[in-house]
């Protein structure tokens, strides 16, 4: 399984990794990028089994990189969980809308990230 | 605009959730003490501005506990990234849980000098096992 992980933030990238590991995705490769243009390359040159996206980014930002995963053919099966410090419902149900299949807000724990994305893998809302 | 008790209790919850699940700490709100030397970071938001003192010592212990590295390994600049995604993430739980109707609309965390929060109208502090960590806000009209 690959996990691709998009935050401008080097330590969030780094720590969304190790939570994931502790989540029991350990044997999952990596994938990081720290926009939404990089990471829409990073989908585009290897096979993206799941995408883990903030959304206030520099450059394209979250809302971009999930319309643009959508618009495109190839990537747009590419279940993505939206992780954000943005816990409105407004915020949210945007984010669904461009086809998130899950989102969680920070704070969050191991235990709720593994559930959101066990939701999301499973194709359930 | 937001009330400044309101800030107050929504921040007095938020975080202890966020060391608690983050940084694998504990909060504890207590009577406000000048931090004579901290790490401060700045967040711009719609309707005011929200600042975090870290004392030194809990920045690096945080920073050790997010990055799962020993504290004599965390270097400054990690110091910083990582209280500036703490102010981030307390924040933006404090503004989701005071309006969850309202998209969060944040500027990017910037450093800040140490007695940038000094004065505030608002002012809240925390107790943890590790140093202190103090909150403050300037609210647009409050």
């Amino acid at each position: 399984m690959t996990i691709l992980i998009v935050d401008d933030s080097p330590v969030m990238r780094g720590f969304v990794r190790r939570v994931m590991r502790l989540a029991g995705f350990d044997q999952a490769e990596y994938l990081e990028a720290p926009d939404g243009t990089a990471g829409l390359e990073q989908a585009r040159s290897a096979a993206v089994d799941l995408v883990l996206t903030d959304i206030n980014m520099p450059g394209m930002d979250g809302e971009e990189f999930l319309a643009a995963l959508r618009a495109d053919e190839a990537l747009r099966s590419i279940p993505a969980v939206v992780i954000s410090t943005d816990a409105t419902r407004d915020r949210r149900e945007r984010m669904t809308a461009l086809g998130a299949r899950g989102y969680i807000a920070k704070p969050f724990s191991p235990e709720a990230l593994r559930e959101e994305i066990e939701r999301a893998l499973g194709g359930l809302s | 605009m937001i009330a400044a008790a309101d800030f107050l209790a929504a921040a007095r919850a938020v975080a202890r959730e966020v060391l608690e699940a983050m940084f694998f700490s504990e909060a504890e709100p207590v009577s406000c003490q000048h931090l004579e030397e901290c790490v401060a970071v700045r967040v711009g938001f719609h309707g005011g501005e929200m600042a975090v003192m870290i004392s030194p010592q809990l920045a690096v212990a945080a920073s050790a506990a997010f990055l799962a590295e020993d504290s004599d390994e965390v270097t400054t600049e990690q110091r910083e990234m990582v209280s500036r995604e703490l102010a981030n993430i307390l924040c933006g739980a404090v503004l989701s849980r005071l309006h969850p109707d309202q998209r969060v609309a944040l500027r990017a965390p910037e450093m800040a000098a140490p007695d940038f929060g000094s004065g505030a109208a608002v002012h809240q502090c925390f107790a943890t096992p590790e140093g202190r960590l103090a909150i403050t806000a300037r609210l647009d009209c409050a």
